[in-house]
């Protein structure tokens, strides 16, 4: 009994947040015709976004590209196929790697920070002092982070893709013996080979697409997380853990529905 | 003004309100006086409708809060001020921009109108030339006295302070409740105030209400509050529980 009750408070509990979440999502989509007021808010949390969380970025990036490179090369060494390594980093990276790296880092970096700053606003009394003051606190907190952050995902990830196949190409030629032209072209190649929607390979908007799917739901679950935080320093870490756990799992989830879903 | 009409409300699994019946005067300044946790907070914040009674009635100037819509409590929350514990000042602004951010959210005055406005409300706190500091750079006396400014930057109608000098040192005290009996006078305001400190309440309330088990036991003049035959407002005042007698505390 005493486990059921345990499994119903966690699922019920779940199902608020999803829906709290859900709520707030559209509360901030709402007052998206209020964003040229809120330009320069904006900006700067394109920046903090955007620039400070370039450099991790591009590390993962281009590593991922190189031990995908290696892995995949050496198995295809076996094949005399190594020579097709440019196809299947760049279709790796574009598809698949690319948002899913994107949403990784900005989970840790950006989801979490929201969490916590937006947890201890709630939980210092500020969002209170908001709602007094009669600011709608979606409109003033939420919709400039979200929408920065929806933008932003999708640009670190056309940047992770090309250093992720960049990073494939060094350990392509330096490692595999590939010919640095033969990478090049087969990396465009396998994106020619895909349908197109305004000149965009499938590999890459359907990439664009997933990001900026990860990009809306890390936003919505760090700062859903951030407005219900309650209980002073403690209630702060729980939400920012509840935030990065949440969101890994919804990339992942969401991730392999949106697959299935351009793909089968 | 203000009034709470049987208020019942329960939070953590305990009852903190309990039937609170309550009247606040227009132009009055009210101090509601209780221990820690007895409620006082919770009772501020159905005021402005940041909490919702389980049961009973919030009436403000003649509007019951539970049939107003969002709408309709943001139009009266504009008539509000309220001082915060804390202050509750948003840490990535400045002194200046805190004090300003109700000007620029709910008013179309020009820069130059907002920085006048915001001066003349530091000047009335005492932190004329501070508007460049950050939250994080200033004292928790000087938080209380932006968190002042900027509760009365609309020019309110009501003036909310949840426990105004807890925490500060005497002179600093002081010069606040000073303050809320000037804001009061200047604005013709109707002030309420929460505090556990009795010079809070005698150097700056009309009346005083005192908050014992989720309910107002009872309501005078700082005089009236004197010479009340009470006990357990007699108790309070001077540091004891409720279940010790004066007779039986105070030595003969």
């Amino acid at each position: 009994m005493g486990l059921l009750h345990h499994t119903g408070r966690v699922v019920a509990d779940y199902c608020t947040g999803a829906g709290y979440a859900i709520l707030l999502m559209l509360r901030a989509a709402r007052h998206i015709d209020g964003s040229f007021r809120k330009i320069p808010e904006i900006a700067g949390h394109l920046y903090v976004y955007g620039i400070r969380t370039f450099p991790v970025t591009a590390v993962m990036g281009i590593f991922f590209g190189a031990i995908l490179a290696l892995q995949t090369g050496i198995e295809l060494d076996k094949f005399g196929q190594v020579e097709a390594i440019g196809m299947v980093v760049s279709a790796a990276m574009c598809r698949e790697m690319g948002p899913f790296i994107t949403g990784l880092v900005l989970t840790a970096t950006v989801g979490s920070n929201m969490a916590a700053e937006i947890g201890t606003m709630r939980v210092s009394e500020e969002i209170d002092a908001l709602e007094i003051m009669a600011i709608d606190p979606v409109r003033f907190l939420v919709m400039p982070r979200l929408l920065a952050l929806v933008l932003v995902c999708p640009i670190l990830t056309i940047l992770v893709d090309f250093l992720g196949v960049t990073g494939g190409m060094f350990v392509s030629v330096a490692q595999l013996g590939v010919a640095g032209e033969v990478y090049r072209e087969q990396a465009l190649e396998v994106l020619r080979y895909s349908s197109t929607i305004f000149d965009l390979p499938k590999d890459v908007y359907t990439g664009l697409a997933k990001s900026f799917v990860f990009g809306l739901t890390i936003g919505t679950v760090g700062l859903s997380a951030g407005m219900r935080a309650e209980g002073g320093a403690l209630g702060v870490g729980r939400a920012v853990r509840r935030a990065v756990i949440n969101s890994l799992l919804l990339i992942i989830i969401l991730g392999y529905y949106m697959t299935w879903i351009c793909y089968r | 003004m203000i009034r709470l009409v049987k208020v019942c409300k329960r939070l953590g699994g305990q009852n903190i309100l309990r039937e609170l019946t309550l009247h606040v005067e227009r132009g009055e300044v009210f101090a509601i006086m209780g221990g820690s946790g007895t409620g006082k907070s919770v009772t501020l914040k159905h005021m402005v409708g940041l909490l919702e009674p389980d049961r009973g009635e919030v009436w403000i100037d003649g509007a019951n809060l539970a049939v107003l819509n969002r709408a309709q409590l943001k139009g009266l929350r504009r008539r509000f001020g309220y001082l915060f514990q804390s202050g509750a000042l948003i840490n990535w602004l400045n002194v200046g921009d805190n004090v300003a951010l109700p000007l620029r959210e709910h008013t179309r005055l020009g820069r130059t109108d907002i920085q006048q406005r915001v001066a003349e409300r530091l000047r009335w706190v005492r932190l004329i030339g501070d508007e460049h500091k950050m939250p994080a750079e200033i004292s928790g006396g000087m938080k209380k006295r932006v968190g002042l400014a900027r509760a009365i930057v609309l020019n309110p109608d009501i003036v909310l302070y949840d426990e105004p000098t807890s925490g500060l040192d005497p002179v600093t005290a002081r010069a606040i409740r000073a303050l809320i009996r000037e804001v009061n006078d200047r604005l013709e305001a109707t002030s309420v105030m929460v505090t556990h400190d009795i010079l809070d309440a005698t150097d700056t309330a009309d009346r005083i209400g005192f908050l014992f088990d989720g309910r107002i036991e009872f309501v005078g003049t700082p005089a009236e509050v004197e010479r009340t035959d009470n006990a357990r407002v007699k108790n309070f005042l001077k540091g004891l529980d409720d279940q010790t007698s004066v007779a039986e505390a105070v030595p003969s």
